[in-house]
């Protein structure tokens, strides 16, 4: 079955094919960012399903332009499980948990889009050297100061933020950042090792539904900051 | 039928032992049956494989075939495919003591566990006790690092558990934590121990382990030898590592005890004796045997000094396990030393002898150890209490128990004809050959030891006058003292074959010795038997014009001159006869008020080395009417434990403060710790840039 570029006979430009990519793993760092600024819930579930849904597109084109079939189905996979399944998950958690006042964040908004920015330079400083020019992939590192980038500001999620439902997010987004190096870096992993990682995932983010529920249960409120009481 | 055979056949019973009470766990009866029963039976086994090893069969391995099956399919499971077991000499030897003592244990336990039928789980007991020996007995055959690891590991939790079996009793959990913490000391030490073999040999075979053993530099030498004596000396109870050993083995139900104390510590000296005279006996240094020695020594005298201040009966014998452990490894240490001055066929026939004298006395303390806490677990079962100060005239409620704790006291006692005899003794040889050793500090520290040797000898042999006088002599202390009664036939018979035991290994020493021997032939290359002058009469180490004993001559000798004295005390005509209370001084009404007791007999020593003790009395004095009418007065008498007081609890503070410290950074706030893996994760990616 005619699949990619070189099936239809069609030759791009990789220079193109790199702003392609760059402009899909870019608007997955936006994404990220798009987390941190807000603070409605339901507008985070909604970003990641977005970014889940560029990360398909990242891994469609690079299925399409390079000609790696396997990533079809690793496509199909992301877009069942982050586009449409943990969204749905998160969005059904969410109207079953007690609803709360809302929590003052650890970190604000202002000041965690600033420290966003400080991380994002830090990724752009650390990938400089990664891919020196010349190197085979020299057109993905804006792709993997992108994901470097996106795994950062996932772990500032989780320590800006105090409820628990945000901070699942932001693991979530943690890991889309991992898929996105993944896929750009090595032009697809084998299929087995990204089965594995979506069940992870797909498997952490049910438990941690689970364990939420369970917290709201027994605290009233999915405040992190109340599960200090449990230390010792 | 071969050796292999049977110690398989041992292997599999104490399993069976160990799965079959679970069927009748509704039947305390039953499931106790099945459970000492068959562990009767696979000592039996085990005694069979390790006397024929001893006796000449060739060596063998047992690989767990399972295993090997396993890493086919797994690899990962490939580590553990080199698992194996092998008998050698050494391990036949311990398997031996293992056997021969968990035979009499498991008949006795038939008697003894009786008295936990309704009240705890006879059924987890038995299981237990299966799964203890069983481990033993892998600890001392295992063939291989991570498996000794391992099974000592399972060893270590299995006596654990049988530590709080009791766990109703505050004192007993108390002391599960340090016994807990003491043996995971020890095993930390070992692991580092087996590391640094490890890093040498690339293999945690025992095989690669004996190949590297010149491979190593001065300090790892060092660091080798300071691992496995902490490690080994932990398990063992040797000073200053022993303050578990009078917690833990008194709490154990008595024949639980009575393993713990006759054989598992022992598996500490298998360890020290594998380590350093298997793996690394061509670089000995002569100074470890020196620090063994030295350690040794002070563990005899310290051990007897606390035991004769102790008044609970299984505390007592605990601080005498201290002592023997001491003894023993006396032997061992100046072998160490002996056998460091290679090419000096003087000193490794010294080193042979002393490892002789040493291992004799292992089997020996296994012998009459055992007997001894089966002895005050029989007392225990029957009169409900350990305090020596509420027992008395025992001996006539319970003439077998008390003959049978007599004769553990005498052979502990080390008089002849008695196997503690036998082997102090040798160990005094050796001793006393130890001052051909070249080096000065040796030839100033033996006979110090020696000095020290026959000290302890002579308070051990006041221990237990005191011990035996209090509990079985005089009159009952307490109402339960007086309604004991004799004990089961069972408890009889396993307290009888180790009273056989301790007779037997004291007057036939000739017929034991060559079997040690070819222990140490197999570790040194010496076989000094042949040197060794052996006849029905006559028995001398070595050079037999320097000394020679007869232990059969000694023991018949006894056997002639009781009669003899009968008839001389009746030689002067009729005796004549009055039946008075002893002790009484004529006064009519005794009461067990006015007995002596075990403070007041130990009350000499105590003042002799109040350096030692420093013993703090309370006297609180109740009055009534008058200053002059005394109502009541209240004795308290509390002997400083040193090194609880100025080691482990300083010890102990400085890690809780520690401790203190890192709880701050603990603030059980998931975002602290998410800012930590973020600032760590940025610095390393930072760093490595």
């Amino acid at each position: 079955m005619p699949f990619c570029s070189l099936d239809f006979g069609l030759h791009f430009d990789p220079q193109q094919v790199a702003r392609v990519l760059d402009f899909f793993a870019t608007f997955i760092l936006v994404c990220s960012l798009l987390v941190l600024a807000t603070e409605r819930r339901h507008v985070h579930v909604r970003i990641y399903a977005l970014q889940s849904l560029s990360l398909a597109a990242v891994a469609f084109s690079v299925a399409f332009f390079n000609c790696e079939r396997h990533i079809f189905i690793a496509t199909a996979l992301i877009f069942i499980s982050k586009v449409i399944v943990i969204p749905v998950l998160l969005g059904r958690l969410m109207t079953r948990l007690i609803p709360q006042q809302p929590v003052k964040p650890m970190i604000n908004i202002p000041s965690s889009l600033l420290f966003a920015a400080v991380l994002v330079l830090i990724a752009d400083y650390l990938t400089r050297n990664i891919l020196s020019a010349g190197h085979e992939f020299e057109l993905a590192r804006s792709v993997l100061t992108d994901s470097v980038g996106v795994v950062l500001l996932g772990l500032l999620i989780m320590i800006a933020r105090k409820k628990a439902l945000t901070q699942i997010i932001g693991f979530l987004t943690m890991e889309n950042g991992l898929f996105l190096t993944g896929i750009a870096i090595t032009a697809g992993m084998p299929l087995i090792v990204e089965l594995g990682v979506l069940f992870d995932v797909l498997v952490a983010a049910f438990l941690m539904g689970v364990l939420l529920y369970r917290i709201s249960e027994t605290f009233d409120s999915i405040d992190v900051e109340k599960l200090t009481k449990l230390k010792e | 039928m071969t050796a292999q055979f049977y110690f398989g056949l041992s292997l599999v019973l104490y399993l069976a032992g160990a799965v079959f009470p679970i069927i009748w766990r509704s039947q305390p009866r039953r499931s106790s049956y099945a459970a000492h029963l068959l562990s009767a039976a696979a000592a039996v086994s085990g005694l069979i494989s390790s006397l024929l090893v001893l006796l000449g069969h060739p060596e063998f391995k047992v690989s767990v075939p399972v295993l090997s099956a396993l890493a086919d399919i797994v690899p990962s499971v490939k580590l553990f495919a080199g698992l194996s077991l092998k008998m050698d000499a050494l391990s036949a030897f311990f398997v031996l003591v293992i056997s021969l003592l968990g035979l009499p244990i498991s008949i006795y336990s038939l008697g003894y566990v009786r008295e936990y039928e309704g009240k705890k789980s006879v059924t987890l007991l038995g299981i237990l006790y299966n799964l203890f020996v069983l481990s033993m007995i892998l600890v001392v055959t295992a063939d291989n690092a991570l498996l000794f690891l391992i099974v000592w590991e399972l060893m270590s939790i299995v006596s654990y558990l049988l530590v709080i079996f009791e766990h109703d009793r505050p004192e007993n959990a108390h002391a599960g934590f340090v016994y807990l913490v003491m043996t995971h000391v020890g095993t930390a030490f070992l692991i580092l121990l087996f590391m640094l073999f490890l890093h040498q040999a690339g293999s945690f075979d025992f095989d690669a382990f004996r190949k590297v053993s010149g491979n190593f530099s001065d300090m790892a030498k060092t660091f080798l030898f300071v691992f496995a004596l902490i490690g080994f000396g932990t398990k063992a109870g040797l000073v200053p590592l022993h303050i578990w050993l009078p917690y833990a083995h008194p709490a154990a139900p008595s024949h639980i005890s009575a393993l713990m104390s006759g054989v598992m510590i022992k598996t500490a000296i298998y360890g020290i004796v594998r380590v350093f005279f298997d793996f690394l006996q061509p670089e000995l240094v002569w100074w470890w045997g020196l620090v063994v020695l030295v350690l040794a020594t002070i563990s005899t005298v310290w051990g007897v000094l606390y035991a004769l201040m102790e008044h609970d009966l299984k505390k007592l014998l605990a601080y005498h396990s201290v002592e023997n452990i001491g003894i023993i490894l006396i032997g061992i240490g100046l072998a160490m030393i002996g056998a460091s001055y290679k090419g000096d066929p003087n000193l490794t026939s010294l080193a042979a002898l002393a490892t002789i004298a040493g291992l004799y006395h292992l089997v020996n303390h296994a012998a009459f150890k055992s007997l001894l806490f089966l002895g005050a677990g029989a007392v225990i079962s029957q009169a409900h209490t350990r305090n020596i100060e509420e027992l008395g005239g025992l001996i006539k409620l319970m003439p077998w128990t008390a003959a049978f704790f007599l004769i553990g006291a005498v052979a502990i006692s080390a008089l002849p004809p008695l196997n503690g005899f036998v082997s102090e003794w040798l160990t005094f040889q050796a001793l006393l050959l130890g001052l051909g050793l070249p080096d000065v500090i040796v030839k100033l520290t033996v006979p110090i030891s020696a000095a020290l040797l026959a000290l302890s000898g002579a308070l051990a042999a006041a221990c237990f006058v005191k011990a035996f006088g209090i509990s079985f002599l005089g009159m009952p202390r307490s109402e339960h003292a007086g309604h004991v009664r004799e004990v089961s036939q069972t408890m009889r018979g396993g307290m009888g074959f180790l009273a056989l035991l301790c007779i037997l290994l004291g007057v036939l020493p000739m017929v034991f010795i060559p079997l040690i021997d070819r222990v140490t032939a197999s570790l040194l290359g010496t076989s000094i038997a042949s040197q060794m002058q052996f006849s029905l009469l006559m028995f001398a180490p070595l050079d037999h014009s320097l000394a020679n004993i007869s232990p059969l001559a000694l023991g018949l000798l006894l056997l002639l001159i009781l009669p003899i004295t009968l008839r001389l005390a009746h030689m002067g005509g009729a005796l004549h006869r009055r039946q008075t209370q002893t002790w009484g001084c004529g006064l009519p009404l005794l009461s067990p008020r006015m007995e002596y007791t075990a403070t007041g007999f130990s009350k000499p020593i105590r003042m002799i080395f109040q350096n030692i003790y420093q013993p703090r009395k309370e006297i609180e004095v109740e009055t009534d009417v008058s200053q002059y009418v005394r109502k009541r007065i209240r004795y308290k008498l509390q002997i400083e434990p040193h090194f609880e007081k100025y080691f482990y609890e300083p010890l102990s503070h400085f890690i809780l403060k520690v401790s203190g410290v890192f709880l701050r950074i603990q603030s059980g706030s998931v975002n602290i710790y998410l800012i930590y893996i973020l600032v760590t994760l940025l610095i390393l990616l930072l760093l490595v840039r």
